[in-house]
């Protein structure tokens, strides 16, 4: 068995092959897996998404995915980042297509943007956008407050306050970020937002001390 | 904040990039992933990568094609070409596209729209529809017969509203490859009766079309052919435009710096030879 820090998981829901593309590019190792054991010895686990969060739920708890994960999220040594619907999995609830339990990890539930967002807005919500009120500073290290990022979603994660670390604002203010202890989620695609969600990634590993290859940037 | 979209369109038949006109003529242009990747670099705001030909071939885009743009490419990408069924549609997504497109199929079975959404997200799914003008109305066109029927282009956009499409991402035939300018009626319709995003492409010529089809309400402009003769032509676009609803580019470009065509203006020699020697500043990180 091959052992590498960062997993970007494989759980036939997603779009694994650009998060491991731009992972790449920041410096890291990476392979693309749904295997337990190479999960177990990961020091990073990214959750993809690209799907709705039933049929995402579903295929977790098909291959047994759903012990593993908390069972490893529970040992606290491994960070995990879940990114788009692979963030709002993190939460206890859904109502997207019918109500489905989530995994849980942070307390909130996913709910539609249409309870939150004025008609003048069309949903989904589509398009590049800014991040307000970080809190944590050391993890937006690197990003500046004009950083666009893409989102690509229809329904947002209603986390409790203690736990969103970022938000941006679409008609109506929403969680794009939730932090606990070593769970971290993005409701945008850092993957697919060019240089500022490589930024955002590097400094999201700087963070949590996690080994990667330096990469040369050029500053602002 | 409600920013617009620029997104650049490139189309392929098999694996060539191609330039279309009036869905008639053809140009090569290349390797698809050489030009995603140069739209990628001077930050454009999605890729449409579509093949032309896959429906009419019966097949699919393919999967390959993705794998080697994704290599390259971070910014977010929409795919069509063919995709007839949930199986295709899930493939592509795995490979890296972040929504799907569907043309042909949707004429075939809008159901098809109906469970994509279910299971992919409302969000990854584009239904596409090309137009042809007859008089004042707009009607769908038909890539298997070519021809424009009796089907008004303002039912079918309902008809995918209705099953679950997230956004409309809508063509016009006759003005393909023109550089004259959008149908900008036509859009302004759509945009009153429907409630998701809408997608304007077909026409562009120069940054100020651009700027027309904003003021429809319109979502996102794509633009295809204009975007591959220019060095910088997104970051020029944007730049010229100036719009704080559209990103912004940190390329570095001024809006006076930018002809009425979207090109970059000749500066003075004294300017030029001060660009010799830039030192860029960047660190380790």
């Amino acid at each position: 068995m091959i052992k590498v820090d960062h997993v970007v998981l494989d759980y036939g829901l997603g779009n694994a092959n650009s998060i491991a593309s731009c992972l790449r590019d920041i410096g890291c190792h990476v392979i693309i897996s749904s295997k337990f054991d190479q999960l177990r010895c990961a020091k990073v686990i990214y959750i993809p998404g690209v799907g709705s969060f039933n049929q995402a739920m579903s295929k977790l708890h098909q291959q047994g995915l759903v012990e593993v994960l908390t069972e490893i999220k529970n040992n606290g040594q491994t960070l995990m980042v879940g990114m788009c619907l692979g963030m709002q999995l993190f939460a206890q609830s859904s109502d997207e297509n019918t109500y489905t339990q989530g995994l849980g990890w942070i307390p909130g539930h996913v709910r539609h943007l249409n309870e939150r967002v004025s008609k003048k807005h069309t949903l989904p919500h589509i398009g590049w956008n800014t991040l307000s009120n970080q809190v944590d500073d050391n993890l937006f290290k690197m990003v500046s407050p004009h950083d666009n990022f893409y989102f690509d979603h229809s329904f947002y994660f209603e986390a409790e306050h203690q736990y969103t670390c970022a938000r941006t604002h679409y008609g109506a203010e929403f969680t794009a970020m939730v932090k606990r202890d070593n769970v971290v989620g993005f409701q945008f695609h850092p993957e697919k937002s060019q240089q500022a969600g490589k930024r955002l990634l590097i400094g999201l590993l700087n963070s949590y001390h996690i080994d990667r290859q330096p990469i040369w940037i050029t500053n602002e | 904040m409600d920013n617009k979209r620029i997104i650049g369109k490139i189309l392929i038949d098999r694996n060539l990039a191609i330039q279309s006109k009036g869905f008639s003529t053809y140009l090569p242009l290349g390797r698809p992933e050489i030009l995603a990747e140069f739209l990628d670099q001077w930050q454009v705001d999605e890729i449409l990568l579509i093949d032309r030909s896959a429906s009419i071939r019966g097949t699919v885009i393919d999967a390959d094609i993705i794998s080697t743009v994704v290599e390259v490419c971070r910014s977010p990408l929409t795919v069509g070409g063919g995709i007839s069924s949930v199986k295709q549609a899930e493939i592509l997504v795995n490979k890296g596209a972040d929504r799907i497109a569907i043309n042909s199929a949707f004429h075939d079975n809008p159901n098809l729209i109906t469970q994509l959404s279910d299971m992919l997200g409302r969000q990854a799914v584009v239904a596409s529809l090309d137009f042809t003008m007859q008089g004042q109305q707009a009607l769908v066109f038909d890539h298997k017969t070519r021809t424009s029927g009796q089907y008004q282009l303002m039912d079918a956009c309902k008809l995918a509203e209705d099953k679950g499409a997230g956004e409309l991402f809508i063509h016009s035939v006759d003005r393909d490859g023109l550089a004259t300018g959008y149908e900008l009626d036509v859009y302004k319709n759509i945009i009153e009766s429907v409630a998701i995003p809408v997608i304007a492409s077909g026409g562009y010529g120069k940054p100020s079309h651009v700027q027309d089809v904003i003021t429809t309400g319109v979502n996102a402009i794509a633009i295809g052919n204009g975007l591959n003769y220019v060095e910088h032509s997104i970051a020029l676009i944007k730049a010229y435009l100036n719009f704080s609803s559209i990103r912004k580019n940190d390329m570095g470009y001024l809006a006076e710096q930018v002809s009425e065509e979207g090109c970059l203006k000749k500066q003075q020699d004294d300017y030029l030879d001060g660009l010799k020697f830039v030192k860029r500043e960047g660190r380790w990180v």
